[in-house]
C-alpha cells in the first residue's frame, strides 16, 4: 500500500518531501472530485446540490465541501475505519443508487487517494499546507504554483475547453489552420491558453498607416496570411461616412472628395451628426431606456468619456429612471462600463473567474440607498442589501453618497477603458476584439491582445471616443477591400445596414422621408419585403439620371459597364432601376 | 377512425361529417410544429403541477381542477386544456441549471446551454435549414415576433424565422405583402435588380439576401400564401373560441399557416414572469401602468384548447406538433409580494399531436415540486425528441460560418414515452 501511495504521489508531482500518505483536501482531494465532475452545476454543485449533498459549484469554496463531505449527515459520508465504505465512495462507485450513474471506477486513482486520505483521517490539511497561488497554463499542460514556491504538474486534473474546437481540442491537439483558445481552470483558478496553426509560411506584411496595424500585421505574417489590397477612395468615402455619421454620402461629397483619407476621417468626426450617430450606438449597447437618456448622452457625447460616465453614474437621473434595482445597477457597471458579466455571482461565485457572491453583492451595496421617486434620485441615509442574512457593504469607500466611491473606482480602472475600447472596434471592424464585447474575461481572451492594449493606453490619454473612432479608421486594417472577412483582419466583412442608418440611407438617397417606424431594423424577410412593396418607399422615387442613380444610392459613378447596360432607359425605366439600386446588396450593406 | 369525441368536436368548428371523418387518413403528411412560447416563465406550480398538500406558501392560491386523465389535475384555471390532457404528453420533469432569461431561453430553444463562443441556432431555424425556408409562404413564422434566442444562431440569417411584427388581437395586418405595382412591372424590377447585383464587386457574399429576396417575390406574388395571413377570412365565431387575447388569435393564425404549409409557428406570449401578484396575473385582470393584463391562464386555456379541438377537426392534429412551454418554471415559494421567481430546476412542458402519445404524464417532481423526483429531463431531451417527431436527425452535422462542425444536438435522448 505505501509503495503504492508512494507512487500515486510521485504521479500527481508532489513536493517529494512531504510523507507518503500526507494528503491536503483542497489541493488534492477536491480536485480530484472537480475532475469527476461531481460538483458542476448539473451535479451536487447546483444551487440545490443533489439529494441533499450540496458541493460548492466546482470547488470554489473548498471549506464548505469539506464540511459538507465531513459533518454532514452527522458524518456519515465518511468512514475513517472502513474507508471504502464511506458514502463518499460507494456513491459514486454505484455500490449504493446514483442519480449520477457511475462516476468512479473502485481501482481509479481518484479511489485509491480517497482511500488513503480517509485512512489517514480525512484531514482538511496536510501536516505542510500550502495555498495554490496561480496556475499556468501552455497547449496540452498544465502547472499549479503553491505558497512553498513548489510547482505541479496538474494537466490530468485540470478542466480544460476549448472555445472553438474546429480549430483546437481541449488538450490542446490544434486540428485546423487559425486560431482558438482554451480556457483552462484548476482548483478555483483559471487560465486561458492560446493555440493555432497559420495558414501558411511566414511572409512579410507590410502596409501600415498607425500604431494599431503593427499588432495586426504582426499576426497576419506569422500566421502566414496576406492580406487584401486597400479599398478605393469611394468605397472608403461611403464606409466611413456610414461608420461616422450614419448615413451615406452625399453626391457632392462625393465629387469633393481628393482621397486624403486622415483629413476626411478628421473633418467627418467634427459634423454634428458623428454625435447623434455615435450616442445613438452607445444608447443601444448600453440599452438603457429611459426616453430621454439618447439626447442627454448626445449632450455630453463630446466630453471626455470617463467624466461623462461618472456624471451618469451620480449626479444623473436618467440610469436610476431605467434601472432601478441595486442588483442590476451592478449589472449594468459590471457589464455595459467594465466589459464583466457579474449575473453568475449572484446565486454562486462566478465558476470561470474570481468573481464571488460578496463581491457581487458588495457591488450591488452601491446602489443601496438610491430611491426614485416621481422621477428623482434621492440617496437615503441608511439601508442595506443582505447577503445569508447579514448585510452586504461595499468593498471601498466612505463617501455619504456611496455612487462617488463607485464612480471614482470605475472610471479609473483599466477594464473601463478597455471595454469602450474593444466596444469602438468592434462597431468599426465588425467584431471585438474580445467576443461577446460584454464577456472581458481572463478565460475569454483578445484575439490581438497588444491592440487590446494599445487602444486603451491611447484612449486613457484624453478619454476622447471621437479620437479612438479617428485612430481605428485610420488604420491601414480598417481602410482595406471587403471579402470575406476574418478575426485576423486579412479583409473585411461586408455588414448589413442597420435599420435607423437604412432608413437614413433611404431617405438621403430619394430626398425624401421615410417614417422613423419603417420595418428595416434588422436582417430580416420583413425589411426585404419594406424595402420593396412598401408604398412608403415606392412614394419617394422619382426618376433621374442614370449617372445620378448610382451617385445618390451607391455613393460612386455607374462603371462603364453598368452606364452601357442602362443607357437609353426612359422613365419609368428609371425608376424602377431606382428601386432596383435601393434593394441592391451594395446599398444595403456597409462594405 | 372517428370517435364521438371528434365527431362533436368537429361540429364545434362547423365542419361536415366527411371533413371529421378525414382525420388520420393521411398519417404520413408532413409534419408541422406549432410552439406557444410563454416569455418569462410559466409557473409549474400553478398550471400542471400543482401541489395542494403543500403548505399555503407553497401551494400557492389555485386548486387543482379535474382533467381527462385518471388522477391527474391541472390548475383549476385550465379547465379546457385539462379536458383535453388525454390528447397529450405532458412532461412534469424537465430540469436545468439556467434561471437568467436569456440563458434559460436560449437553452430551451437550442438544446445547448450558451457559451460566449457560439450562438446555436433555435429549433424553429434548425427547421428551416432542413425544411426550406419556403417558396412562398414562409417554412418558419414568428406571431408576433420570435423570443430572444428563438433565431438562427450561428446559421445565416436567411433561416430567422419570418415575424409578423403585428398583434393578431388588434387591427392585425403584415405588412408590405402587396406590391405597389402591377406582376409585369414587379417582374421587370426584379430582372433590372439582378442586373445591378450582378455588376456589384463591392460585395462578395451575402447568402441572406439573397435567400430574402427571393422569398420575398414568392410571397408577394402568391394569393394563397397572402391568404393564409388574412384573419378575417375566420369565422367570427372561431375566432371567439380561440379567445380574443394575443395568444388566442396568435394560435388561430398558426393553425391557418400551418393548414397553408408552413413548418414551424411560433406563437410568442408575454406575461409570464410573475414576480409579483401571482394569483391575480394569472387568474384575474392585472393593470400595471397603462397595460392591462387579462388572465394568463383564462386566455392560455381558451388559445391552446381551441387550437387542439381545430386542428383535430381538420384531421391535422396527427401531423401537427404543439408544444406549450417557457424558459423555466418558477420558485416554489412564494415570495413577499405574492408572487413566485425564476426556477429553472423543475418546470412542465405540454405536448400534443405529431406523433405524441395521447394522455401521458411523464415524469414528477417532489413534494414541493423542486426538483425531479422521476425521470429528470433536460431541454435537449426535448428538443431531441421534437427533432425525432419532425423528423429531423438530431446527430447530423452543421458548419459554423467559422467552419467548426456542430451537431445539432451533441446531447440528450429521445423521450420514449412521449411517442405514440
Amino acid at each position: 500500500m505505501r509503495l503504492a501511495l508512494l507512487s500515486l504521489v510521485v504521479l500527481l508531482g508532489a513536493a517529494p518531501q512531504a510523507a507518503p500518505a500526507d494528503i491536503d483536501f483542497p489541493n488534492d482531494v477536491l480536485p480530484q472530485l472537480t475532475r469527476l465532475g461531481c460538483n458542476t452545476g448539473s451535479c451536487h454543485g447546483s444551487a440545490t446540490g443533489q439529494k441533499g449533498f450540496k458541493l460548492s459549484l466546482l470547488g470554489y469554496d473548498p471549506e464548505w465541501d469539506y464540511a459538507a463531505i465531513t459533518r454532514e449527515l452527522r458524518g456519515r459520508r465518511v468512514d475513517l475505519a472502513e474507508p471504502e465504505k464511506s458514502l463518499l465512495l460507494r456513491k459514486p462507485t454505484k455500490q449504493l443508487k446514483h442519480g449520477g450513474g457511475k462516476a468512479m471506477g473502485e481501482d481509479s486513482e481518484a479511489h485509491r487517494l480517497i482511500v488513503d486520505w480517509l485512512r489517514s483521517g480525512a484531514p482538511y490539511r496536510s501536516s505542510k499546507p500550502v495555498e495554490l497561488v496561480r496556475i499556468s497554463a501552455e497547449p496540452g499542460k498544465v502547472a499549479a504554483h503553491y505558497s512553498d514556491n513548489s510547482t505541479r504538474d496538474v494537466t490530468r486534473l485540470a478542466l480544460m475547453a476549448s472555445n472553438d474546437d474546429g480549430i483546437a481540442d481541449p488538450d490542446g491537439t490544434v486540428k485546423a489552420s487559425g486560431e482558438t483558445s482554451i480556457m483552462v481552470r484548476y482548483g478555483g483558478q483559471v487560465a486561458a491558453v492560446t493555440a493555432g496553426r497559420p495558414f501558411g509560411p511566414k511572409i512579410e506584411v507590410s502596409g501600415r498607416r498607425n500604431l494599431l496595424d503593427d499588432p495586426i500585421n504582426e499576426k497576419l505574417s506569422r500566421y502566414g496570411l496576406a492580406p487584401v489590397d486597400a479599398c478605393d477612395d469611394a468605397t472608403f468615402l461611403r464606409r466611413v461616412t456610414l461608420d461616422a455619421l450614419g448615413t451615406i454620402p452625399m453626391p457632392e461629397d462625393v465629387a469633393a472628395f481628393q482621397g486624403d483619407r486622415d483629413r476626411l476621417v478628421e473633418a467627418l468626426l467634427d459634423r454634428p451628426e458623428f454625435l447623434d450617430h455615435w450616442s445613438s450606438l452607445w444608447t443601444k449597447a448600453w440599452n438603457v431606456k429611459a426616453p430621454e437618456f439618447r439626447g442627454w448622452l448626445r449632450e455630453h457625447f463630446s466630453e471626455p468619456y470617463d467624466e461623462t460616465v461618472r456624471r451618469l453614474l451620480v449626479r444623473e437621473p436618467h440610469l436610476y429612471r431605467s434601472i432601478s434595482d441595486p442588483k442590476q445597477l451592478a449589472e449594468f457597471v459590471g457589464q455595459a462600463l467594465l466589459g464583466a458579466r457579474w449575473m453568475c455571482a449572484q446565486c454562486h461565485n462566478h465558476p470561470f473567474e474570481r468573481f464571488t457572491q460578496k463581491d457581487y453583492y458588495g457591488m450591488a451595496a452601491f446602489f443601496a440607498r438610491v430611491r426614485v421617486r416621481e422621477g428623482r434620485v434621492e440617496v437615503e441615509p441608511r439601508g442595506e442589501l443582505e447577503l445569508h442574512g447579514k448585510p452586504a457593504l461595499p468593498p471601498f469607500g466612505s463617501s455619504a453618497d456611496r455612487r462617488e466611491d463607485l464612480a471614482r473606482w470605475a472610471t479609473a480602472s483599466d477594464a473601463f477603458a478597455r471595454a469602450a475600447a474593444n466596444r469602438v472596434w468592434a462597431i468599426l471592424m465588425g467584431r471585438g476584439l474580445v467576443e461577446p464585447v460584454d464577456d472581458m474575461r481572463t478565460s475569454n481572451p483578445p484575439t490581438h491582445p497588444a491592440l487590446l492594449d494599445a487602444l486603451a493606453r491611447e484612449f486613457r490619454k484624453d478619454y476622447s471616443i471621437r479620437r479612438l473612432v479617428g485612430l481605428v479608421m485610420k488604420s491601414a486594417a480598417y481602410g482595406r477591400k471587403c471579402g470575406k472577412g476574418d478575426a485576423f483582419y486579412a479583409s473585411r466583412m461586408a455588414k448589413p445596414l442597420d435599420g435607423d442608418v437604412l432608413v437614413r440611407a433611404v431617405s438621403r438617397a430619394t430626398r425624401g422621408t421615410l417614417p422613423p417606424d419603417a420595418v428595416l431594423a434588422g436582417e430580416t424577410l420583413a425589411r426585404t419585403l419594406h424595402l420593396m412593396n412598401s408604398a412608403d418607399v415606392d412614394g419617394l422615387l422619382a426618376p433621374d439620371s442614370v449617372e445620378n442613380l448610382y451617385l445618390r444610392t451607391l455613393s460612386r459613378p455607374p462603371t462603364s459597364a453598368e452606364r452601357a447596360h442602362w443607357s437609353g432607359s426612359d422613365e419609368p425605366y428609371l425608376k424602377d432601376l431606382f428601386w432596383a439600386l435601393l434593394n441592391s446588396k451594395e446599398f444595403g450593406t456597409n462594405h | 377512425m372517428c370517435t364521438r369525441r371528434q365527431f362533436l368536436v368537429g361540429s364545434v368548428f362547423g365542419l361536415t361529417l366527411a371533413d371529421a371523418l378525414a382525420w388520420g387518413k393521411d398519417s404520413k403528411k408532413t409534419k408541422s410544429c406549432i410552439l406557444v412560447w410563454l416569455n418569462g416563465g410559466p409557473s409549474h406550480l400553478d398550471m400542471f403541477d400543482l401541489k395542494p398538500d403543500a403548505p399555503a406558501e407553497i401551494r400557492g392560491e389555485f386548486k387543482p381542477g379535474r382533467s381527462s386523465l385518471d388522477g391527474v389535475r391541472v390548475c383549476e384555471h385550465l379547465p379546457r386544456i385539462g379536458g383535453l390532457l388525454d390528447r397529450c404528453t405532458l412532461i412534469r420533469s424537465v430540469t436545468s441549471p439556467e434561471g437568467n432569461h436569456d440563458r434559460a431561453s436560449h437553452y430551451m430553444l437550442t438544446g445547448y446551454r450558451p457559451t460566449p463562443a457560439l450562438v446555436y441556432p433555435s429549433f424553429s431555424s434548425v427547421a428551416a435549414k432542413e425544411f426550406g425556408v419556403g417558396k412562398a409562404l414562409p417554412n418558419v413564422i414568428a406571431i408576433p415576433t420570435a423570443p430572444q434566442y428563438a433565431g438562427a444562431g450561428y446559421l445565416t440569417a436567411a433561416f430567422e424565422p419570418f415575424s409578423v411584427n403585428s398583434d393578431p388581437s388588434r387591427d392585425f395586418k403584415v405588412k408590405d405583402l402587396e406590391a405597389p405595382v402591377g406582376e409585369d412591372r414587379l417582374e421587370r424590377r426584379r430582372a433590372m435588380l439582378s442586373a445591378v447585383d450582378r455588376f456589384c464587386t463591392a460585395v462578395e457574399e451575402y447568402p441572406a439576401r439573397d435567400t430574402f429576396l427571393e422569398q420575398a417575390f414568392g410571397l408577394v406574388t402568391s394569393k394563397e400564401a397572402r391568404a393564409a395571413f388574412d384573419l378575417s377570412r375566420e369565422e367570427q365565431k372561431v375566432r371567439g373560441r380561440y379567445g380574443g387575447s394575443r395568444v388566442g388569435q396568435g394560435c388561430l393564425l398558426a393553425r391557418r399557416l400551418v393548414e397553408a404549409g408552413a413548418r414551424f409557428v411560433t406563437v410568442n406570449d408575454d406575461g409570464w414572469d410573475t414576480h409579483d401578484n401571482a394569483g391575480k396575473r394569472l387568474a384575474g385582470t392585472f393593470s400595471q401602468g397603462k397595460q392591462i393584463y387579462g388572465g394568463k391562464l383564462p386566455d392560455l386555456d381558451l388559445a391552446v384548447s381551441a387550437l387542439l379541438e381545430d386542428l383535430e377537426s381538420r384531421g391535422l392534429l396527427d401531423s401537427t406538433l404543439v408544444m406549450v412551454m417557457g424558459e423555466f418554471g418558477r420558485t416554489p415559494k412564494l415570495n413577499a409580494v405574492g408572487g413566485r421567481d425564476h426556477w429553472p430546476r423543475a418546470s412542465s412542458v405540454l405536448m400534443a399531436g405529431g406523433g405524441t402519445k395521447r394522455g401521458q404524464v411523464v415524469g414528477e417532481t417532489d413534494a414541493y415540486g423542486e426538483l425531479p423526483a422521476e425521470r429528470p429531463v433536460g431541454p435537449e431531451d426535448v428538443l431531441r425528441t421534437v427533432y425525432h417527431l419532425l423528423g429531423i436527425d438530431s446527430d447530423k452535422e452543421y458548419r459554423t460560418t467559422s467552419g467548426r462542425p456542430v451537431r445539432v444536438l451533441d446531447k440528450g435522448e429521445v423521450i420514449r414515452e412521449a411517442l405514440a
